[in-house]
């Protein structure tokens, strides 16, 4: 059974920098450590490693954003996202696109409606 | 790849010590005899498949990771993880933001590291 507000946290706006960045790298600490469990739960082919590794790239990703509520909002989505693997709530599939291959990615023509819906491209 | 298998057998090597615990009957719990040169140790062990500034330097209790080390926030934070899945423990939000040296996480490590429970499977936990 799963609890509807296990891992939640109430949404709250940071209004310093300096207060963000430690509930950012909280968030990362909780990531890191439920790595093994995501490649246990979602029967990941993957090795927990490197599951950390694609959890450090996403993080990475939005390093040098400067502003503080486009941070709040990103903070908001990543604590989200958390909630829903640890909770079981996503399936492999759900997963294994943070691990898909980029030129294969691009490759895929992309032009007709169920194409782009396979997938799951959220911008037309 | 190399670190967790590094990790592994410095678990298996190691988990000799951690066994021989005394049985505390008075409060049920047990009460880990790791003593602190074990932690510090094993804390340089793990410290060491890390990717260091100054991979020659001597690791000392006031190394501090961001200045001596070279690691930055993220880099930090994967060490502590690092760290809690040697000694299975769980840095506390608030102390975790504040350690600054080497010396201060194995402080840490020693007050809070429990015995390992057979019983328990590795991989749950």
């Amino acid at each position: 059974m799963t609890t509807p507000t296990a891992f939640a946290e109430a949404a709250r706006f940071s209004v310093t920098n300096a207060e963000l960045r430690l509930r950012v790298l909280n968030l990362y600490r909780r990531y890191l450590r439920h790595s093994r469990e995501f490649v246990n739960s979602y029967d990941l082919d993957i090795p927990a490693y490197q599951v950390k590794t694609k959890i450090r790239q996403e993080f990475e990703r939005h390093r040098f954003v400067q502003d503080l509520a486009i941070k709040n909002v990103l903070y908001m989505k990543g604590q989200m996202e958390f909630q829903e693997l640890v909770n079981f709530w996503k399936q492999q599939c759900h997963v294994m696109k943070y691990f898909e291959d980029f030129e294969h990615y691009s490759s895929v023509s992309n032009d007709s409606f169920v194409q782009k819906f396979l997938k799951g491209a959220t911008q037309a | 790849m190399f670190a967790n298998i590094v990790r592994a057998s410095l678990r298996s090597s190691l988990s000799a010590s951690l066994r021989s615990t005394t049985l505390n009957t008075g409060a049920f719990r047990f009460v880990s005899n790791v003593s602190k040169d074990d932690v510090f140790a094993r804390s340089i062990a793990v410290l060491k498949t890390f990717e260091l500034k100054n991979i020659n330097d001597e690791i000392t209790s006031s190394t501090q990771f961001t200045k001596d080390l070279g690691m930055d926030s993220l880099d930090y934070n994967d060490a502590l993880v690092a760290l809690e899945e040697e000694f299975d423990v769980v840095f506390d939000d608030a102390v975790a933001n504040e350690i600054t040296t080497v010396g201060e996480a194995v402080d840490y490590i020693s007050k809070n590291i429990m015995p390992e429970e057979d019983i328990l499977d590795k991989e749950i936990r």
